[in-house]
């Protein structure tokens, strides 16, 4: 640990990269913690320091929608397939749709040519993904999600397989599906947010019209604000509905909120996010939780997750132990 | 490396690793450049010139050590080269092309609490009163997690006067965000 670092003062300790690190991704987090009991007189400007660096952490701009991006893509797109070699004066945007068509066509010669059999797209631990297809739908990957297609036909055939969670928003046109160990879920153009994963299945509906098989060949067809869901335990789909305050799912803003589930549920995902291994205390897994967490700060998601429930936890490297 | 593999690939010809890069880099170049310039169109349409530009180019493309460096350094030029900052160029919008910004906006509006939302606007007060640089790096250093080695390439500056620049810019941040920070200490 740097011994200069005495002399800092909370501004200066804020814009230390190796600082940045421990508060945000607990790099160090040993040697840290000793250096502040070393240096008592420092808690203070340690706090504060730790105060600017969270609260410069969640940037006020928007990013670019899904189907923004979608589209930019879309337009980046045609200009190569038609040669272009500069942007046009004129704006473009009620052309490309046309030029899309055209674009697909053209494009399935360029891509033919460069192609091994199928793509895979995959988010891991601690990661968020967001992915244009060739046909311009949208897909975010949760952490620890794949998808994989056979892209040299995906244009015309629009079919891909699913491991884990995703929100699709799917381009208008021909039929699109996505398979998963458990069911298949098609549509024609809507947004939908699908989980398969261990032995879960959900499909909740946002826009439009989704149909949904369980690989038992049961089939509903359900619609916004409607969502299928198919347990462990029973493998019949059993509809709900929910309410769309949003149009994209809680967790594409990075929260992920609960009511009434089972602990070991919540810490599934919590791992997913911060990529790290919990050890639960036998007898804990099926305490119903009622909360949210964030992602971002594990020690804020640590605290959120077990001060309702009167445990505590300690974190080791990649490694959390909650117990009562 | 895997983002080296996708130069790599955009050097031989293949446009999905044109895609792969897109990506990868959108949702941060978007961000930046709108701190450049908040004008959406005029950063859309550097961000289509950019790419479209690696493509036609691609053959004498240098594979970049840090693409993430490399594709900011396009935007500010393009962003800086294209006369004044304040955008006097006015575009007549074609329907429903600023779709994209509302939804986020109203989608982001949704999932804020009233106090998350008041410590935004607060914040983004905060940031629209330090100097056009200054936002520029706490931008870079905070909100996309950027090296000091990088942020120097990038505003084309030395090691010691980015970290100093950063200094100054929190310094100023802080000055006008003293009642944030009493806000903070009730709140965590």
């Amino acid at each position: 640990m740097n011994e200069h670092f005495t002399s800092y003062t909370s501004i200066t300790l804020a814009g230390e990269d190796s600082f940045i690190r421990w508060v945000r991704h607990g790099e160090g987090d040993a040697e840290w913690r000793n250096w502040v009991a070393r240096h008592a007189e420092k808690q203070i400007t340690v706090e504060e320091a730790r105060k600017i660096v969270l609260s410069l952490t969640g940037s006020a701009i928007g990013d670019l929608s899904p189907s923004g991006k979608a589209e930019l893509w879309g337009r980046i797109h045609e200009s190569i397939q038609s040669g272009t070699q500069q942007r046009p004066k004129k704006h473009l945007k009620p052309l490309w749709t046309w030029g899309l068509a055209a674009a697909a066509t053209l494009a399935l010669f360029v891509w033919i040519s460069n192609l091994t059999a199928s793509e895979k797209l995959m988010a891991k631990a601690g990661e968020k993904k967001e992915v244009v297809l060739p046909e311009a739908s949208a897909v975010t990957l949760n952490a620890k999600s794949s998808i994989t297609y056979r892209d040299k036909s995906f244009n015309q055939d629009r079919e891909l397989y699913l491991e884990g969670e995703a929100f699709f928003k799917v381009q208008k046109g021909s039929t699109f599906t996505v398979h998963t160990d458990y069911g298949t879920v098609t549509v024609l153009g809507t947004s939908f947010n699908l989980i398969s994963r261990d032995g879960r299945f959900e499909v909740a509906c946002y826009t439009g019209k989704v149909k949904v098989e369980s690989s038992s060949k049961e089939q509903q067809i359900i619609t916004a604000g409607e969502s299928a869901t198919r347990n462990k335990s029973e493998k019949k789909l059993n509809r709900s509905t929910f309410e769309v305050i949003a149009a994209t799912p809680e967790w594409m803003e990075g929260k992920f909120s609960y009511e009434s589930q089972p602990l070991s549920d919540v810490i599934d995902e919590l791992e997913r996010q911060y990529d790290i291994n919990v050890k639960l205390e036998p007898g804990l897994e099926d305490l119903k939780y009622t909360g949210l967490f964030e992602s971002g700060d594990l020690d804020s998601a640590l605290y959120l997750i077990t001060w309702p429930l009167h445990l505590k936890s300690s974190t080791k490297g990649k490694t959390v132990t909650i117990s009562r | 490396m895997e983002e080296t593999k996708h130069w790599e690939n955009l050097k031989s010809g293949d446009i999905k690793a044109l895609q792969e890069l897109y990506n990868l880099h959108i949702s941060g170049l978007f961000k930046y450049g709108i701190v450049l310039c908040h004008d959406e169109d005029k950063v859309k349409d550097a961000i289509h010139d950019m790419f479209l530009s690696f493509w036609n180019n691609r053959s004498g493309l240098t594979i970049p050590t840090s693409g993430k460096a490399y594709l900011m350094v396009s935007m500010r030029r393009r962003i800086f080269d294209k006369g004044p900052k304040s955008n006097l160029e006015t575009i007549p919008l074609e329907d429903g092309h600023l779709d994209d910004r509302i939804t986020t906006d109203h989608e982001v509006q949704w999932m804020l609490s009233e106090e998350e939302e008041e410590q935004r606007h607060k914040m983004e007060h905060a940031m629209a009163r330090i100097s056009d640089r200054q936002r520029e790096i706490i931008h870079m250093k905070y909100f996309q997690q950027m090296e000091y080695e990088e942020i120097a390439r990038v505003m084309d500056l030395n090691y010691q006067s980015a970290r100093n620049l950063v200094t100054r810019a929190l310094a100023a941040l802080r000055k006008e965000w003293i009642t944030i920070f009493i806000f903070l200490m009730l709140w965590i």
